[in-house]
């Protein structure tokens, strides 16, 4: 009992922690936060933890990607990353308290599983970042729309590097994982 | 049923198109990297969208148990897809499921997913148990399959028996073999007495000693071991007071039920042949048999038992069928009219009967908060009325004790044999 306790509170405290970071993120990266927008991600966060199934999360993540529009104009800062891993973090530890049936405890086989799939999923972030600098990097000709296309694009390929390589391995048959 | 989005999948596709879009629109390169890990997880639940419904099947280790003890029911699903399966199993007050197993999320390792559920058996009967829901989730989470109702299934909880030992002899043993000793010689191990000895007398039963001393040839006698036909005769007409399953409060049916199982039990362990006869919505005879066999099929009438009032009850030709030296054990908490009936009528017709009172102490109920109420003045005006019903079986000489386990047949089983060795009239 314990055990479940401890484990469905880490996955709610995770989903807390996680848009906290983004905003901090976006703090970090010279955008504003005010504490209404702060107030708001905290309380959609912890309805998120109590309602994952529902809406909310849907508006919790919304709201944490949105506030990157209060971002400076075309830069993209190394605290994308930080934002990334909180987005991901939330989105995940929703997900996990969904899968289960009411007071059920996550089994660990699959919270290590999906802390490997967390990891990759980062590294996509990660590898988008680095083509977003280079993209990014002031070449004087490039209209800022273009440079965003290409960047999407590459945001594509990167997705189907995730596919290629992110793949849980699938025993066989009668084998115990 | 059929496989469909998750959320988590929707919520990744709403939110990697909004942020796509507000990254074209507002020149935020920022959101098309926070964008990609929920795009890579669309494309993942996508691309692992499954093709065909998991197949369920439930197995259960016991379908037919005592009070107080566990089964197992197995929940199989099988699904080459599957990466996740949650169930979430109902509890009943007699059927248990610990709390710890009421909700499960397993996690599919190959393509069978096994979960494993203990189900504690509190009270005896005929019980729904193993009903729920289970869900299946694909790989990446992006598609479910349920909730899906597990069907449950009858398990059959047999009484279990209180404790129970009885000294007494039988008031009339009647049978072939038995461990009852009867008042004729016969060849048993009980001693009876010595005589001289005569033709058919077996040589080994020669007493030396006696017949050194007188002269001539003395024998030893011994009593005969017969067995005794006991009938339990169960009232199933009301049944009082809360029932909180093996261990906790107890109900008059509980006690009644639980009480026969012992009786049948005991008698039948020393080669008694007991019939069984259950006066309840659903009327049930037993004929008397002895065995192990005998002893199960009882305990499987008594789970089925359910109280109510038959629709027709004719209690004056309850004796029949019943051998004359039959002991009839009425176990009841002698608050329906048709049982007192019953024993009396029982008792005039030459029959031995015993009123074994299965009523608790003090019943607890709903009257006693309020003891003013109708309900209240009804219940002690019914309880009034009992004792003179009881007054009266009595002074018919129908001894009636009251349930106690162990040793609570001894005293009157004791003075039935004595007065069954004086004349009586009969009625039949």
């Amino acid at each position: 009992m314990t055990a479940h306790l401890n484990g469905t509170w880490a996955l709610r405290v995770a989903v807390l922690v996680g848009g906290w970071c983004d905003l901090a993120a976006v703090h970090l990266a010279g955008g504003e936060t005010p504490l209404w927008l702060w107030a708001t991600a905290t309380a959609l966060s912890i309805a998120t933890a109590a309602r994952p199934g529902s809406l909310v999360p849907l508006l919790a993540l919304g709201t944490m990607l949105a506030a990157w529009l209060a971002a400076p104009d075309g830069v993209v800062s190394a605290w994308v990353l930080l934002a990334a891993a909180g987005v991901v973090g939330s989105h995940v530890a929703a997900l996990l308290l969904d899968l289960r049936p009411p007071r059920a405890a996550v089994p660990t086989p699959l919270v290590r599983l999906w802390v490997r799939r967390s990891g990759l999923l980062w590294l996509s972030s990660g590898a988008c970042w680095a083509a977003a600098r280079v993209t990014t990097a002031p070449t004087g000709d490039l209209e800022a729309g273009v440079r965003i296309s290409a960047l999407v694009l590459l945001g594509l390929g990167a997705v189907g590097l995730s596919i290629a390589l992110g793949t849980a391995r699938r025993p066989a048959a009668g084998e115990r994982g | 049923m059929a496989w469909s989005a998750t959320p988590a999948l929707w919520r990744s596709g709403t939110l990697t198109t909004a942020a796509l879009l507000g990254a074209v629109a507002a020149g935020r390169p920022a959101l098309v990297v926070l964008a990609v890990p929920f795009a890579v997880l669309v494309t993942t639940g996508l691309w692992h969208r499954p093709s065909t419904d998991p197949q369920v099947a439930t197995r259960w280790s016991h379908r037919r148990l005592r009070e107080g003890e566990a089964t197992t029911m197995l929940t199989s699903v099988t699904s080459p897809e599957a990466e996740s399966v949650g169930l979430l199993m109902s509890s009943s007050p007699y059927v248990e499921v610990p709390p710890a197993q009421r909700a499960v999320l397993a996690a599919s390792d190959s393509g069978t997913t096994t979960v494993l559920t203990e189900v504690h058996a509190r009270r005896w009967g005929v019980h729904e148990a193993g009903g729920g829901q289970l869900a299946v989730t694909s790989s990446w989470s992006g598609f479910r399959w349920g909730p899906w109702p597990v069907p449950s299934s009858p398990v059959t909880v047999l009484p279990q028996g209180a404790p129970f030992d009885a000294s007494a002899q039988a008031p009339h043993p009647v049978g072939l073999v038995g461990a009852h000793r009867s008042r004729q010689d016969g060849t048993g191990r009980e001693f009876s007495g010595i005589r001289e000895f005569a033709a058919g007398d077996r040589l080994r039963r020669i007493h030396w000693r006696s017949s050194l001393r007188t002269g001539r040839l003395q024998v030893i006698t011994t009593n005969a071991e017969q067995d005794s036909e006991v009938i339990l005769l169960v009232d199933a007409m009301a049944d009082l007071g809360p029932s909180a399953g093996v261990g906790g409060e107890a109900s008059t049916l509980d006690v009644t039920v639980r009480a026969a199982s012992a009786l049948a039990e005991h008698h039948l362990r020393i080669g008694d042949r007991v019939g069984l006869r259950v006066l309840g919505r659903i009327s049930t005879v037993v004929p008397a048999r002895a065995g192990t066999r005998q002893h199960r099929r009882i305990l499987e009438v008594l789970a089925l038992i359910h109280s109510g009032r038959p629709d027709h009850l004719d209690v004056t030709r309850m004796h029949r069928g019943l051998g004359a030296g039959a002991v009839v054990l009425v176990l009841s908490p002698l608050l329906a009219e048709e049982a007192t009936a019953a024993l009396a009528l029982l008792a005039r017709s030459g029959l031995t009967a015993v009123a074994v009172d299965t009523s608790p102490a003090e019943l607890t109920g709903p009257w006693q908060a309020a003891p003013l109420s109708p309900d209240a003045l009804a219940w002690r005006i019914r309880m009034l009325e009992r004792d003179v019903q009881l007054r009266a079986l009595r002074a018919a000489g129908i001894p009636i004790v009251r349930w106690r386990g162990p040793g609570t047949l001894d005293e009157v089983m004791l003075q039935l044999s004595r007065r069954s060795a004086a004349p009586r009239a009969a009625i039949r």
